[in-house]
């Protein structure tokens, strides 16, 4: 809209630069004021002589003064004085007349413009339906109607009998105003759009205007020649309101300028053809008749006109409202996004056409929520169910689901949804996209597999780091298995009665075989490759078994690891091997600040902590070095390590871990001068199927 | 071969590996002394008793090593056997260095477990035969008077009477008298023997 606000603007400003050339301008305004009143006499006057029906020149002369600056106002006044002088002097009117005809002239001419500009803006603007009613009142009512009081004594002066006054004011102030209603709309039209506003565009429509001015043209000629016959006298009212017919029809299609236009031709062989041929309109004489006429044609241009700015009210309108749906519907195509409606209360749903691509449906028939679930992937039909429900059952979260597409792919939808009451306020209507989000949805999945399998290599590096004293964990009951057996053949061997002994020995050796197992089993809990588990984890015996595994580690370094465990402890939703993986990598980082340090405290001490519905806490404290400032704002960067051997990716995939559990992972310097690690986990991750407004999370999901 | 007097001291933190061994090698007919932790053996050991010690390398608190080294300090030479659940080579170096009679890897197979323990058992043997042979040699020194002491000194660094008598101020038949009775206290007749004697508890001579 602005843009084209500008361009009218800078066209304005062209209009004003070509009327720069003072010269050139009043010969324009000249030339103009001569043919409006040439074109004025031409149309025909009274039987004055003097009084024309429609007077043009006016017109011509606001226009004038609406393009030039107003300090050049008096240009155009000068320049239309000579043409004024030399057409009134043509038809022998004589001086004082003549002046006080060019003053009303002129006041009416500026009265005009300055009303325009004060309530239509410069440049003007005809566009709505309330810029029309304003011109109208202002400019085709009440200017004309003021200064008909001078443009009266005109004719008086003139030699017209005083009596007269109101009839002359009358035929002055419809005059004025018919060229105000038809001719001037034209004028500022022009001013605002330049001539390109005359001709609309397409072929079609082109054709559609000569078809409908033809037809205009035709009709009016019609009129003319059958209003002649005595026989049409009764139908004359009807006969003169036809052509106005394909006027209004002119204003619904091509807005205040078909209505204008259209009103102007009727408004030129009407009043030609009452001056002219008499037949036309028999009975009374031409004075009153071409009056009534006048009346006629002002009251019929006033709802034509109204209709036109309606009609190019309702086109900008549309235009806008086409515009608007074209962003839309791009943003949507762009967004591979579809849209649909419901009413609360009924099944029936619609959905657009690029919502039924989305979702996999071919078929162009109603559709029903029930018919949507249909198709919706069996694990989500709760959050398909959820997204299409009534408003009052559900408060509209965005919602994820699949579709099983008719060629069995799947397909990953966002529905997102709001909800109003319709006008009469009964009915709630909701509106909603569907997104395609399924590359969002591989690239998770896919993201989700690379943690996984990194996760995953990092248990096995940290196996690999445990093997040592894994291996050594494995030969204590070895060894006592060993020892035993032996012990057993000796006993066979020599005293083959002493049955008892022999069994309390097997039952050790079994016990001692138990135990080379279980060292076994958790190692290869580390190791093993598998999908994220979510289960209820008893987070004190995660932390007593993964010092198990730490056990001999410990004892190597000459390290003492102390375990204070939490009275009361929630258990919390988690992967357990993941949650072992961050503690074994926290106790191991400890146990190497320690040893690095030479700390006279040997010792590291893990601590858990309740923290209510906020879940549990985990802290490991160490006696090292601590962490210095430096290094503390890249702990968590991929590959920055201190270590001779690091990797720099246990600290990352620790975090990383403890995010993806809804958690959070932080190091900081202790009070006794080392480090603690916290690792902060929720009762259960965000996003968790089991997750329940009121907090019952005591059952397992699997 | 086995012999009730011969105790071995066990020592691991592990006390299914402790209940085992004490098993087979009481079985085996030696008396077993079974600890869960180092310090605890270092309270009960008696070092007169007859004995090897089977020590675990790694432990909680006091390590296989440095038992090793608080046994040395309190002058204790029981023989050691060390055993390990890893091929910890460096350790073993060590321990081995500072006396250990071997190093055994865990599992350790009965007959090397049995074969180290006798290695230990003659080791302790003849360490308490030296011993015992010591004292009685410091038993006869400690009955001599001082002036047959400095006889004595004079004599294994190979003197002659008549040096010996003017070293000390004396005539050289006094000279005779203490060396007589030294000698018959000593419990030898010639010269040669009271220097091997003397040499076992490394008496340096005067000279």
């Amino acid at each position: 809209m602005s843009l084209q606000a500008t361009q009218v603007a800078d066209r304005f400003g062209s209009h004003e630069l070509d009327f720069k050339s003072s010269t050139r301008t009043a010969v324009v305004i000249f030339i103009g004021y001569l043919i409006g009143a040439d074109s004025a006499f031409f149309i025909g006057t009274l039987s004055d002589k003097i009084f024309a029906p429609l007077w043009p020149p006016n017109i011509v002369l606001m226009a004038a003064l609406l393009l030039v600056p107003r300090d050049r106002a008096w240009l155009c006044i000068a320049a239309s004085f000579p043409a004024h002088v030399l057409v009134e002097a043509g038809i022998g009117m004589p001086a004082l007349p003549l002046l006080v005809a060019f003053g009303t002239n002129v006041a009416m001419a500026i009265s005009s413009a300055e009303a325009i500009r004060l309530l239509l803006g410069a440049p003007p603007r005809l566009h709505t339906v309330r810029h029309i009613a304003i011109y109208i009142v202002s400019v085709g009512l009440v200017c004309p109607a003021v200064i008909a009081f001078g443009g009266a004594s005109v004719r008086i002066l003139a030699g017209g009998p005083i009596e007269q006054y109101f009839v002359f004011w009358f035929q002055w102030f419809a005059a004025n105003a018919l060229g105000s209603l038809t001719l001037g709309p034209i004028a500022l039209i022009f001013i605002e759009r330049g001539a390109g506003a005359f001709w609309p565009g397409g072929h079609a429509r082109q054709m559609e205007a000569a078809a409908l001015f033809s037809l205009l043209l035709l009709l009016a000629l019609v009129v003319l020649e059958v209003s002649g016959s005595s026989l049409a006298e009764p139908f004359i009212p009807a006969l003169i309101y036809a052509p106005f017919l394909v006027a209004i029809c002119c204003a619904i299609r091509f807005g205040v300028m078909g209505g204008c236009a259209a009103a102007l031709i009727v408004t030129v062989i009407l009043i030609w053809s009452a001056l002219h041929s008499s037949s036309s309109f028999p009975g009374g004489d031409i004075e009153n008749n071409v009056l009534a006429l006048q009346a006629f044609l002002i009251l019929t241009t006033i709802p034509t006109l109204l209709l036109g700015a309606l009609a190019d009210q309702n086109r900008e309108v549309e235009d806008r409202l086409d515009k608007a749906e074209d962003r839309v519907s791009l943003a949507a195509a762009t967004a591979n996004a579809g849209f649909w409606q419901k009413t609360a209360g009924s099944q029936h749903l619609g959905v657009n056409h690029h919502g039924r691509f989305l979702l996999g449906l071919t078929t162009t028939g109603d559709l029903t929520r029930e018919s949507i679930l249909a198709i919706v992937h069996s694990e989500d039909t709760r959050a398909a169910a959820n997204a299409l429900a009534d408003p009052e059952i559900t408060t509209h979260h965005p919602e994820e689901f699949r579709v099983v597409l008719p060629d069995g792919r799947q397909r990953w939808i966002l529905s997102r949804s709001q909800t109003k009451s319709s006008q009469d306020g009964d009915q709630l209507d909701t509106s909603g996209i569907f997104v395609d989000i399924t590359a969002r949805k591989v690239a998770e999945a896919e993201a989700d597999r690379q943690h996984r399998e990194l996760a995953h290599l990092m248990r096995v590096s940290q196996a690999g780091e445990l093997s040592n004293s894994l291996a050594h964990e494995l030969t204590q009951p070895l060894t006592s298995i060993l020892a035993n057996a032996q012990a057993a053949r000796l006993i066979v061997e020599s005293k083959p009665s002493d049955i008892s002994e022999v069994v309390e020995i097997l039952d050790e050796i079994i016990h001692e075989d138990q135990r080379a197992g279980e060292v076994i089993r958790r190692l290869r809990t580390l190791i093993k490759k598998g999908d994220i588990r979510s289960e209820l984890v008893d987070v004190n015996n995660l932390c007593e078994a993964s010092l198990t595994l730490l056990h001999t580690e410990s004892i190597t370094r000459d390290i003492q690891l102390k375990l204070i465990p939490a009275a009361e402890l929630p258990k919390i939703v988690a992967d357990p091997v993941q949650v072992q993986q961050v503690l074994i990598n926290l106790v191991m980082n400890a146990m190497e600040a320690v040893q690095a340090a030479q700390s006279t405290t040997r010792a590291v001490v893990i601590r858990t902590t309740n923290l209510g519905k906020d879940g549990i806490e985990i802290q490991v404290d160490d006696h090292g070095p601590g962490i210095s400032a430096t290094n503390k704002t890249h702990l968590f960067e991929p590959f920055f390590t201190t270590k001779e051997r690091g990797l720099g990716l246990g600290l990352p995939i620790c975090s990383a871990i403890a995010k993806r559990h809804g958690g959070t992972l932080k190091l900081e310097n202790n009070a006794v001068g080392g480090a603690t690690a916290c690792v902060h986990l929720p009762l259960r991750p965000p996003g968790d199927p089991c997750h329940d407004e009121l907090g019952l999370f005591n059952f397992p999901r699997r | 071969m086995t012999s009730w007097d011969f105790s071995i001291f066990l020592v691991d933190d592990d006390s299914a590996v402790l209940r085992a061994w004490k098993r087979f090698l009481e079985i085996k007919g030696y008396r077993v002394h079974a600890f869960t932790s180092p310090a605890e053996f270092l309270n009960m050991n008696d070092p007169s008793v007859a004995g090897c010690a089977v020590i675990d390398l790694a432990m909680p608190g006091l390590d296989g090593l440095s038992l090793q080294k608080a046994l040395a300090v309190r002058n204790d030479v029981r023989p050691i056997i060390f055993v390990s659940g890893r091929a910890n080579l460096a350790s073993g170096i060590e321990a081995m260095r500072a006396g250990a009679v071997d190093f055994l890897e865990k599992p350790v197979d009965a007959d090397e477990l049995l074969a180290a323990i006798e290695r230990a058992e003659s080791l302790d043997k003849a360490n308490r035969q030296v011993t015992s042979e010591r004292d009685a040699i410091r038993a006869r020194l400690d009955r001599l008077t001082g002036r047959e002491r400095e006889v004595l000194n004079y004599v294994i660094a190979g003197r002659l009477n008549k040096q010996i008598a003017y070293a000390l101020g004396i005539v050289e038949k006094t000279v005779k008298v203490h060396r007589g009775r030294m000698m018959a206290k000593m419990g030898v007749h010639t010269v040669a023997d009271l220097v091997r004697l003397t040499e076992r508890l490394n008496l340096q001579p005067d000279r």
